[in-house]
Order: structure tokens, then C-alpha cells, then sequence
């Protein structure tokens, strides 16, 4: 198939498609890259490598899901470190793939304790041959390099530095460097990543969170023998924090940006690159699904921008945030709220809007005649309702 | 009940399915009124203890219930999500919500005590009921064993034994008494039931109605009752090639389809249309596809028998015409009788009282059978009538819904 109108230029690189995957444990694997680059990925972030990887103690189980009412997974929450292969062993991956693959953008992703060591990691892996480089200020579980609990991305004044360190050593070779939504203004951050040299930021990380606790033992989950701990949290339901860290950088920064975090498919990656990002990294669904969403992903994207008749991708760059302002600055009188409207064609009279919005909305919404419809006095349209209908029966509407 | 891992991936998903509507169009459905959405959710959230004492709060014959009720007409058929095509699979959840043995709490003795006569669907409701209020109850049953209609005429296929033991161990505790093969008529006496208890209830059923026909004394002449009977039994006897079931009634449909196991063909004979026909359009589509055939606008007129044993049932042929009130009436057509070669038959035209066993009683009868109050109350005060012998022959769930009506008056009285 080809989707000509999905191609992109990020940072002077050529990207068959905006779709990268992200660094997980579905790009620790050369046999496993080799297959995902078959399948069509413009390119892959390599697991993250440090000096002195081997000695990386990962523990088991590292993972556990929260699904939705169907089985499906919409959080993930990991306790995985970075790879255990030795720098030496990641490079020689990076030339492999890069032999066999010379158009596709191979891009390592490291982590340094000192200039030292990010600069031998740089300069390694770019002899090696990779495209760019990605570098982890930010992976919220462990503390590997860092303070217990502390990340790099957390401090303007380090990230400037270390950045700095990094682009020394790669010089025209684009840095980008992986930051996290866990921090007071992310813009702050970005801004460092610019003023260290950097060329793009990864927005954003894993979101530091306590996925869960056994009811039954008292336990926190994922229970690596008999304890837990905080865990590195993804999937579907991270999507509205990557959005808005996305959108600030993209709205207070002037730097190029790879959005990562929540995407299940094409309608969400729109949604990030809409936000503002170029590209679009996918970890924990590729993961969940295969390599082979790649095609949906490709074609999904193909066709919307066929059918809303964008010349080409780059046009849905930062399309939404021309609308994106403060809440105070949103211009609105009191004419102007919305009223909700009940399409009786689609209602199957379950009455959830009816009794959400007698407790926990304005009591607007009435039965009569076992039909359910919106009293116009009452209804302040603030929309909870189209949320709770379970068959999307429910829109707003002009008063 | 055992269920297998991927039943129980089924009932868990299928609960997580259910959208929890509010004013739900299930419990509305349900005659027993209960809490559908509520002991779902309880499922789909794990708390089976929960879901339990749900459903046996309102139905004491949960289990029983949930695989003879026609949930496709009650629950099931009005669950909002059956607009989208797939409805709440909700007698499998009732089912597994009554397979746990948690106990219903029930109230301390309070001294008084209550006659039930029949320990049938109606009688053991209303006794577990009254228990649960902390009434005596002593129940009286004709036969020797538990049940009623459940355990003697119901088609094996229809129930498990399974569903009947959760059900009757529920209830059968040391504080209910049971006093067999006690009947009206024989050797009990409603007027010695008054004197020693402070109410009684009669839910003694229906009698097989026969028809006034001749021929009905043949041999492999049956009457309803008698040939679903014969059939529980292990094996049961051979009835050649041509079984004739006439009626168009949930028991003449479970006679047809029962009687497959001793003919070869079964031809139900109905007097009015299949539109008319009482049975429900599930229990229908099942004689269908069983192989049932169907005779329509025939009434029976007389069975003969020949020497070779064969029977000869003689019809004669209808036209409806409509009446203000009610079903249309068949008129029969002049000369068109037919005759029907067959080697049994069973007469399922209906269920009714015995007459004379409740004018004895001096229970005030109209033409529908005893006559009740809005209470269920007879014309002798605290007498009160449950299940069929109220309503004219329905459902288990509907002997629930006025056993928990009745016992809830009699508690309100003392």
C-alpha cells in the first residue's frame, strides 16, 4: 500500500510515515526491530542503553493493566528499567539495522550518570550509524543515574546542562531529549532542552503513578515478592496529560517536538500531532496489538487526510492550538450555553442521563411517556449527559 | 453448579455488559420484582454474597426461576439493550447469582403460625416468606414429596435438579413443617385449619380439566398430567406411530415435544389460530424445530378405537369470529368434520378447579373459580389463595409474586 500523503521531514531526516515506536521492551530485541521495520514503522527508539547496562537489575513481574468493562487494556503500569544489553551490543544493532535498513530512522535512546558517560554513549552510537539520538531525562520508575525519585527533566538548570553535554558530542547529529509531564511548568524544561542545544523534545514520559493495590493481600501492584512500588504509568488513559504537555511546549516553546504517550490509533495520533507534535511515538499499543497496527495507523491516517482534503501531513500540526487559550480568556455570554438534545432515534431509554443529571447535574432531563427529553429552563448545557449515554444519543446543541 | 472456566468469563463479562439502567424495564418485567440491575452489578463487581441474597430476597425460587421462566417475554425481552439486539443474558446471571448458599437472614419466631395446603411453587414461596418474618408455617401436601408441578409434571429437559435442590434447601429448614399426603377432600379439612392457625393458605393448583367428548376412556387416551408424568419416568412406554396433542397451551406444546420420546409423529390440534395460541412464541419456535406438526381451526368432536388398538379422533373444522372481549370465538363449519388416525392422544384443553372440594369448604365460587379479594382473601376471612389456583394456571414467578403479596398482608395483620 502506499500513503503518500503520510510522509514527513523532521529535523532534515526523510520519515516514511510519522510513526516511530517508542523505547520498551519491543525494541530490546534485534529480530524483533527487524520484524517491526518490515511491517512498515518509519523507524524505531531503541530500549534505553547506559554505561554498565548488563548490571541492571530488573525485577519480575514489572507489569500490571487496569482494563475496561470489554478486557481491553487502557492503563498500563510498568516497573521495567532500561536494557540490559552493554552499549557495545546496542551499537552493533544500530549498524545492523541501519545496513538493512538505510532509509529507516534509527534513533538509540541513552542515559548518562555524568558528561562523561553521555558523550561516550553519543559518540558510540552515532559512529554506529544512528540517525539521531534520544536521551532519557525522565524515566519516572527506578533511579538509575538519578536521585531516588528525582529525574533529570525536573531541574531547567540540569536538563540545560546535560543537554548540553549531549550535543557537544553528537554536534549536526539532531538531539532529542525525553521529558516529563511531572514537573511544575514543562515549558520551563523545554525551554532548557532549547537552550542547551537541543533540537527536539520527546513530549512526554511514562507518568509516575501506584497502579494499583491488591484488595485481597493489602499489596501494591504490580507485587515483586511481596512488595511494590511506584510504576511508569501508559496506554489509552495517559492520552489527555501527553495532550496538554504536548500542547504547552508547542504553545510556549518554538521547538520541534515527537509526541509519545496514550496512542491506540490513528484518531489519537491525529489528536497528538494536532496538539503540535511532528512525530508520533507508540509504545504500550504496539506492545498490546503487535507491529501489525502499523497499516491501520498508516492507511487510518492516509484517508483522513484524503477526506478532509489536507495537501499533505504537516498540514494538522498544531491545528488545534490556535484555540487553545486560558479559561478566562475565552470571550462568553450567558446566550451562549449550549442545550442538550436527546436523538430519539438512537435512544434505547436506559435513563442514565436521566438520573445523572438528577444527582449530579440540574435536574433537567424528564421522563415522560417512557421518552426522555431536556427540560430548556433547566438544562445549563454543561454536557455530563453526553458523556453518560451509553449509545452517544446525547448532543448539544445551539439554545 | 460447577462452571467452567469459560462459563465464568461469559457470566462475568456478560454482567459488565449490563449498562445499569435506572428504572430499569427488567425489574418492571420481572413479576417477582427483583432488583436485576442491582444484583448484576454486584456480579460484574465480584460481590457474589451480594448478588445472592438479591435475587433470593425477592424470589425464593431464584435458581428454579431462572431456567423456566419466559424470560424472553419478561426480563430478558425488555432489557433496553435487546433494542440495540443483544440483550442481558439475564436468567444465565440469575442462575449463577443462585448458585451461592449464602443464607438469607430470617426474623425470630413471634409466635404465631400459618397453615400452607400445597408445597408447590405458591405454598413453598409463601412459607419461606413467612418464615423470613419470623412466622410459624406448617405446610400440608398431598403428595409425598416437595415441588408440585415442578417435580411431577414439568418435562425433565425444561429443569435441572440442581435448580430445584438450591432452590428446596433453602427452604427446607427445621423451622418449616411439612405434613405429607394430606389432601382436601380425603383427610383435611379447612374448618379444623381455621381453629388451630391464625391464617391459611391454599395453593393446591389446578386439576386437569378433561373435555366432555367421547372416547376419553379409551386406552392411550391421556389427560395432560398423566402423560408428562409417565414420561418423567426413566423409560417410558412406546406409543406408536401417531401421537395427537390437542390444545395450543404451554402444556399442550410440552406434551408434543415430550411426546417425540414414545411416537413417531406428534400433530398438535388447536381450535382457534396460531395467533390465539397461549403459548409463547419461544415455546412455539421450540415445537417448530422439534418437528411438531401444526393443526389449526379444529376442534374435537369424538375417538373411536378399532379392534387393531388404532385411534380415530374426530374434528370438525372452524372459522373465528371476532367478540368485543377476548380472543375471537371459533364457530364450528357445518360438515366439515375430518378423522385422524392415531395410535394416542393426549388431551391438554386445559386446567381448572375441583368444584366441589371448595364449596365443601363453603369458599364462595363465581364461573372463574373462587372468588378473591384485591388480598387474595377468600370468602372466609384469613383464608387465602396462592399461585394457580388464583390466577388460572401461569408461571412459577407469578405464584411467587402472590405468595409475597398474600404473606406480606397476613404479617401487616398480626
Amino acid at each position: 500500500m502506499i500513503f503518500d500523503k503520510v510522509k514527513i521531514n523532521f529535523l532534515g531526516c526523510e520519515f516514511e510515515n510519522p510513526f516511530i515506536l517508542a523505547a520498551t521492551p519491543s525494541t530490546d530485541d534485534s529480530d524483533m526491530l527487524v520484524e517491526a521495520l518490515y511491517a512498515g514503522w518509519a523507524g524505531a527508539i531503541l530500549k534505553t542503553t547506559a554505561v554498565g547496562s548488563s548490571s541492571v537489575d530488573l525485577k519480575y513481574p514489572m507489569m500490571y493493566a487496569i482494563k475496561d468493562n470489554s478486557g481491553n487494556m487502557m492503563t498500563l503500569g510498568n516497573i521495567d528499567l532500561i536494557s540490559e544489553h552493554p552499549l557495545i551490543e546496542v551499537a552493533r544493532v544500530v549498524k545492523k539495522l541501519k545496513s538493512k535498513f538505510p532509509s529507516k530512522i534509527i534513533i538509540p535512546s541513552i542515559m548518562g550518570r555524568n558528561k562523561k558517560e553521555w558523550q561516550l554513549l553519543t559518540k558510540t552510537l552515532i559512529k554506529s550509524g544512528a540517525d539521531m539520538i534520544e536521551c532519557s531525562f525522565s524515566c519516572p520508575q527506578g533511579n538509575i543515574g538519578e536521585d531516588p525519585g528525582r529525574m533529570l527533566a525536573q531541574s531547567a538548570k540540569a536538563t540545560e546542562i546535560a543537554t548540553s553535554w549531549v550535543k557537544e558530542a553528537a554536534k549536526d547529529i539532531p538531539v532529542l531529549i525525553k521529558i516529563t509531564p511531572q514537573v511544575t511548568d514543562i515549558t520551563e524544561i523545554a525551554a532548557a532542552v532549547k537552550k542547551g542545544g537541543g533540537d527536539a523534545v520527546v513530549v512526554t514520559n511514562s507518568v509516575l503513578g501506584l497502579i494499583g493495590i491488591d484488595i485481597e493481600t493489602g499489596k501494591p501492584l504490580p507485587t515483586v515478592n511481596g512488595y511494590g512500588s511506584y510504576a511508569g504509568i501508559t496506554g489509552p488513559s495517559v492520552k489527555p496529560i501527553t495532550l496538554k504537555s504536548i500542547s504547552q511546549v508547542a504553545k510556549g516553546v518554538g521547538i520541534p517536538i515527537l509526541g509519545v504517550g496514550g496512542v491506540s490509533n490513528y484518531k489519537d495520533a491525529i489528536e497528538l500531532m494536532m496538539a503540535g507534535a511532528s512525530i508520533v511515538q507508540i509504545g504500550t499499543a504496539a506492545m498490546y496489538n503487535g507491529f501489525r497496527i502499523i497499516d491501520s495507523l498508516n492507511d487510518g491516517l492516509n484517508n483522513y487526510l484524503l477526506r478532509k482534503r489536507f495537501k499533505n501531513v504537516n498540514e494538522i500540526i498544531g491545528k488545534a492550538l490556535p484555540f487553545l487559550v486560558g479559561l478566562d480568556e475565552i470571550e462568553y455570554k450567558k446566550e451562549d450555553a449550549p442545550i442538550a438534545k436527546i436523538n430519539q432515534d438512537k435512544c434505547i431509554q436506559c435513563n442514565k442521563c436521566y438520573i445523572a443529571c438528577y444527582d449530579g447535574g440540574h435536574q433537567a432531563i424528564f421522563i415522560e411517556n417512557d421518552k426522555l427529553d431536556v427540560d430548556k429552563e433547566k438544562c445549563v448545557g454543561c454536557g455530563f449527559c453526553t458523556g453518560v449515554c451509553p449509545v452517544d444519543a446525547i448532543t448539544l446543541k445551539k439554545r | 453448579m460447577k462452571y467452567t472456566e469459560k462459563e465464568l468469563i461469559n457470566i462475568k463479562n456478560e454482567a459488565k455488559r449490563c449498562l445499569y439502567c435506572y428504572d430499569a424495564p427488567c425489574i418492571k418485567a420481572c413479576p417477582a420484582k427483583i432488583n436485576i440491575p442491582e444484583f448484576i452489578k454486584a456480579i460484574a463487581e465480584d460481590n457474589n454474597k451480594r448478588a445472592t441474597l438479591l435475587v433470593y430476597e425477592e424470589n425464593p425460587l431464584s435458581a428454579i426461576c431462572s431456567e423456566i421462566c419466559p424470560t424472553d417475554e419478561l426480563c430478558r425481552g425488555s432489557c433496553n439493550l435487546g433494542k440495540l439486539g443483544k440483550p442481558i443474558n439475564i436468567p444465565l446471571l440469575q442462575n449463577y447469582a443462585a448458585s451461592f448458599k449464602y443464607a438469607t437472614i430470617h426474623n425470630k419466631y413471634i409466635g404465631r403460625k400459618v397453615a400452607i395446603v400445597g408445597a408447590g411453587p405458591g405454598g413453598l414461596a409463601a412459607a419461606e416468606f413467612l418464615l423470613r418474618a419470623g412466622i410459624g408455617v406448617k405446610i400440608f401436601e398431598k403428595e409425598n414429596h416437595i415441588g408440585g408441578i415442578i417435580d411431577t409434571i414439568l418435562p425433565k429437559e425444561r429443569i435441572t435438579e440442581e435448580a430445584k435442590k438450591r432452590d428446596f434447601e433453602r427452604i427446607l429448614k427445621k423451622e418449616l413443617k411439612i405434613e405429607y399426603n394430606k389432601a382436601f377432600g380425603k383427610n383435611l379439612f379447612l374448618k379444623d385449619l381455621i381453629k388451630e392457625y391464625d391464617a391459611v393458605i391454599i395453593a393446591t393448583g389446578l386439576y386437569q380439566k378433561g373435555i366432555s367428548i367421547k372416547g376419553t376412556g379409551h386406552k392411550n387416551v391421556f389427560l395432560v398430567n398423566d402423560f408428562l408424568h409417565l414420561n418423567r419416568l426413566s423409560r417410558p412406554k412406546k406409543l406408536g406411530h401417531h401421537i395427537v396433542v390437542i390444545g395450543g397451551g404451554a402444556a399442550a406444546i410440552d406434551c408434543a415435544i415430550q411426546a417425540f420420546k414414545v411416537g413417531k409423529k406428534v400433530s398438535i390440534y388447536y381450535r382457534r389460530s396460531r395467533a390465539e395460541m397461549p403459548a409463547t412464541k419461544e415455546e412455539l419456535e421450540n415445537a417448530d424445530n422439534t418437528g411438531v406438526s401444526f393443526n389449526y381451526l379444529a376442534s374435537p368432536i369424538q375417538i373411536n378405537r378399532n379392534n387393531q388398538g388404532d385411534l380415530f379422533v374426530e374434528f370438525i373444522e372452524n372459522k373465528l369470529v371476532k367478540v368485543t372481549l377476548g380472543r375471537p370465538k371459533p364457530i364450528p363449519i357445518k360438515d366439515s368434520n375430518f378423522k385422524v388416525k392415531c395410535s394416542a392422544v393426549v388431551l391438554a384443553t386445559g386446567q381448572g378447579y375441583d368444584k366441589k372440594i371448595f364449596q365443601k369448604m363453603g369458599i364462595v365460587l363465581d364461573n372463574n373459580g373462587p372468588v378473591v379479594g384485591d388480598d387474595y382473601q377468600t370468602s372466609i376471612d384469613n383464608v387465602y389463595l396462592v399461585g394457580d389456583v388464583v390466577n388460572g394456571g401461569a408461571t412459577a414467578v407469578e405464584a411467587v409474586k402472590i405468595a409475597k403479596m398474600v404473606t406480606k398482608l397476613i404479617k401487616a395483620e398480626m
